[in-house]
């Protein structure tokens, strides 16, 4: 009887909880992408202060008589697909 | 190079107060690469200064040059990645040279940017990471802008099938794998697709739809096939307007991605523009 009740009562939690998963997907959505983001320490290449090109770069060296760090790589960095 | 060196404080320091950093795509560059012709130039001129010198000269590689623009040194990145010795090659230039530390002379700005796109159009911007830590390259996420023409979105809307079209949300599907030497999404292959698109809400004219669904795709781990596949399911809303049917927001991930044996994770969210 009692162990009947609880399979009873598990079924019925099982269906309150499809039902009550449709409202909060969005609520999860919302909240998982948020999470996925890239964090502060992800993107210190950021705080460099990067020329846009190698004749950028050898403008600005000339102008601020300053060496130029030039890193030559394949794939895309700035978006960590390398 | 980025995950160490890169995002290691000394560098960094070394690099906006005493040099103009400067990196560079190597596909770009490369014949057909779209770099103008004079980029091409300069990165040849410098490669023919390191064979004369008969310095390490490599497609993967770090340059100094001198504020003539003349090459100084160069290293193999098997060596710049490691932070103290980076910092090392970078500190003897300013050494020698006396340059005097100032603040960057290049705008600070994010690198990753979203692309120019028509008016209409909806920008999205994808982060795909790994959950488990298997895999390479796990220590930041992969990101990735993927536009929408009015069309895209329109097709991604529900209709009486209830079923979005494949070929527009192949367009973003396409951009969810986790980090691979191969980033080429030309090179993709979809062996299965489901996915629905619902009306969950509607009020004065706008419209929330539900798009879920799941898939599979050949993505070679690199350039070559090897059979590794991605299999996921994912889940997002779409905001957007019953008349034009335009999609105002969007946001869209992972319940469950996997790869090649590792779990990873796509988030992606619609950016203003």
């Amino acid at each position: 009887m009692m162990r009947g009740f609880t399979a009873l009562a598990f079924g019925f939690v099982l269906v309150a909880n499809a039902f009550a998963s449709e409202p909060n997907e969005f609520s999860w959505v919302e909240q998982r992408v948020r999470e996925l983001q890239p964090k502060g320490k992800e993107k210190r290449f950021d705080e460099i202060g990067w020329a846009e090109d190698i004749r950028d770069a050898l403008r600005l060296a000339k102008a601020h008589q300053r060496p130029v760090f030039l890193f030559t790589h394949d794939g895309r960095m700035n978006i960590g697909r390398c | 190079m980025r995950a160490g060196p890169l995002s290691n404080t000394n560098v960094i320091g070394l690099l906006n107060h005493y040099f103009v950093p400067v990196y560079v795509v190597n596909e770009d560059y490369a014949a057909k690469g779209p770099a103008p012709a004079e980029e091409k130039a300069e990165l040849q001129r410098i490669f023919k200064e390191g064979y004369a010198a008969k310095r390490s000269v490599g497609t993967v590689h770090v340059y100094v040059l001198g504020p003539d623009g003349h090459l100084r040194d160069s290293m193999h990145v098997a060596e710049a990645a490691k932070p103290k010795v980076l910092a090392a090659i970078l500190q003897k230039t300013v050494d020698e040279l006396k340059v005097r530390p100032s603040a960057p002379v290049a705008k600070v700005r994010p690198q990753s940017a979203a692309p120019a796109c028509e008016e209409g159009s909806l920008v999205l911007h994808l982060v795909s990471r790994s959950m488990d830590g298997k895999g390479a390259w796990t220590d930041f996420p992969g990101e990735d802008w993927v536009v929408l023409s009015a069309e895209d979105q329109r097709a991604l809307l529900p209709s009486p099938s209830g079923v979005p079209d494949s070929g527009s949300l192949k367009k973003l599907l396409t951009h969810f794998y986790p980090a691979t030497e191969n980033n080429d999404v030309s090179k993709n292959k979809f062996e299965q697709v489901d996915a629905t698109s619902t009306v969950v809400e509607s009020k004065g004219g706008k419209a929330r739809a539900r798009l879920n669904g799941n898939f599979k795709m050949a993505h070679s781990f690199y350039h070559k096939d090897d059979g590794k596949r991605v299999e996921a399911e994912f889940i997002g809303f779409a905001d957007y307007d019953v008349v034009t049917r335009k999609i105002v927001s969007l946001e869209m991930t992972t319940r469950d991605a996997s790869y090649n044996g590792g779990k990873f994770a796509v988030a992606v969210r619609s950016i203003d523009h």
